[in-house]
């Protein structure tokens, strides 16, 4: 079973339409060739996913209004008919979420100058990973280097 | 000899259940079959059906391909700090 960020579905739905590099195609590939019921995706990813779609894309691809309505109808779609029905959605636990939150104070506590910080969404992945022992399928180096 | 299934579940995760299962007077195995249920079966369709299925509901988008994953920042960081990092005075 494998944990899926939002960068894989951002390309996977995408990959038609923006270049990718030889190591997200790879990735794509691992994910397009995981059985359904290993494709775990924490119910928080969907709405960074969601959130990622309506407030960052458009404006990246220089949408104009009836080209971001026809994208996001799109992206509805995906997640009412493809995402939700076919993959298995999953819900962190209270303790998972005190897990992120501790990692999140620590991360702080050792933050060093421009250096990226992990949000509670990227914590909690890598806690609900850590817990269940689920590898994260996903592009950021930097959320790897705590799995 | 039957099979058994065995699962494990941590004292909160117990304490909550037995919360719902008072809420909706059932046995607790049956709000376990119940969870289970829900948790374990996405409607099965094939991987292949998945994709024809996302290829479809996305065809039609005709929008720009000159622009790469790391333009987006698909890395993680998704520049929500800034709407559009390719062209700052917007």
């Amino acid at each position: 079973m494998n944990l899926i960020d939002t960068n894989i579905l951002i390309n996977y739905i995408l990959q038609n339409h923006i270049s990718l590099i030889e190591d997200e195609k790879y990735l794509l590939y691992q994910f397009d060739n995981l059985p359904l019921e290993s494709r775990v995706i924490p119910d928080f990813i969907i709405t960074e996913f969601s959130n990622v779609m309506v407030k960052v894309i458009p404006s990246r691809l220089s949408l104009s209004p009836g080209e971001t309505k026809n994208l996001l109808q799109k992206v509805s779609k995906f997640i009412n008919k493809i995402l939700l029905p076919h993959t298995f959605i999953i819900t962190p636990s209270i303790k998972e979420l005190h897990q992120a939150s501790s990692l999140f104070q620590k991360q702080l506590a050792a933050q060093k100058s421009k250096k990226r910080l992990l949000d509670l969404t990227d914590l909690s992945l890598i806690s609900i990973s850590k817990t269940r022992k689920m590898p994260i399928l996903t592009g950021d180096q930097s959320l790897l280097k705590f799995t | 000899m039957k099979n058994h299934k065995t699962l494990s579940i941590d004292l909160e995760t117990f304490e909550q259940l037995d919360l719902l299962a008072k809420q909706l007077s059932m046995p607790k195995s049956k709000v376990i079959k119940m969870m289970v249920l829900k948790r374990t079966q996405p409607k099965k369709i094939t991987r292949q059906e998945f994709s024809n299925l996302t290829k479809k509901i996305m065809s039609g988008l005709d929008i720009k391909k000159n622009i790469t994953s790391n333009d987006l920042d698909v890395d993680g960081s998704y520049g929500y700090d800034h709407p559009n990092p390719l062209n700052p005075k917007e």
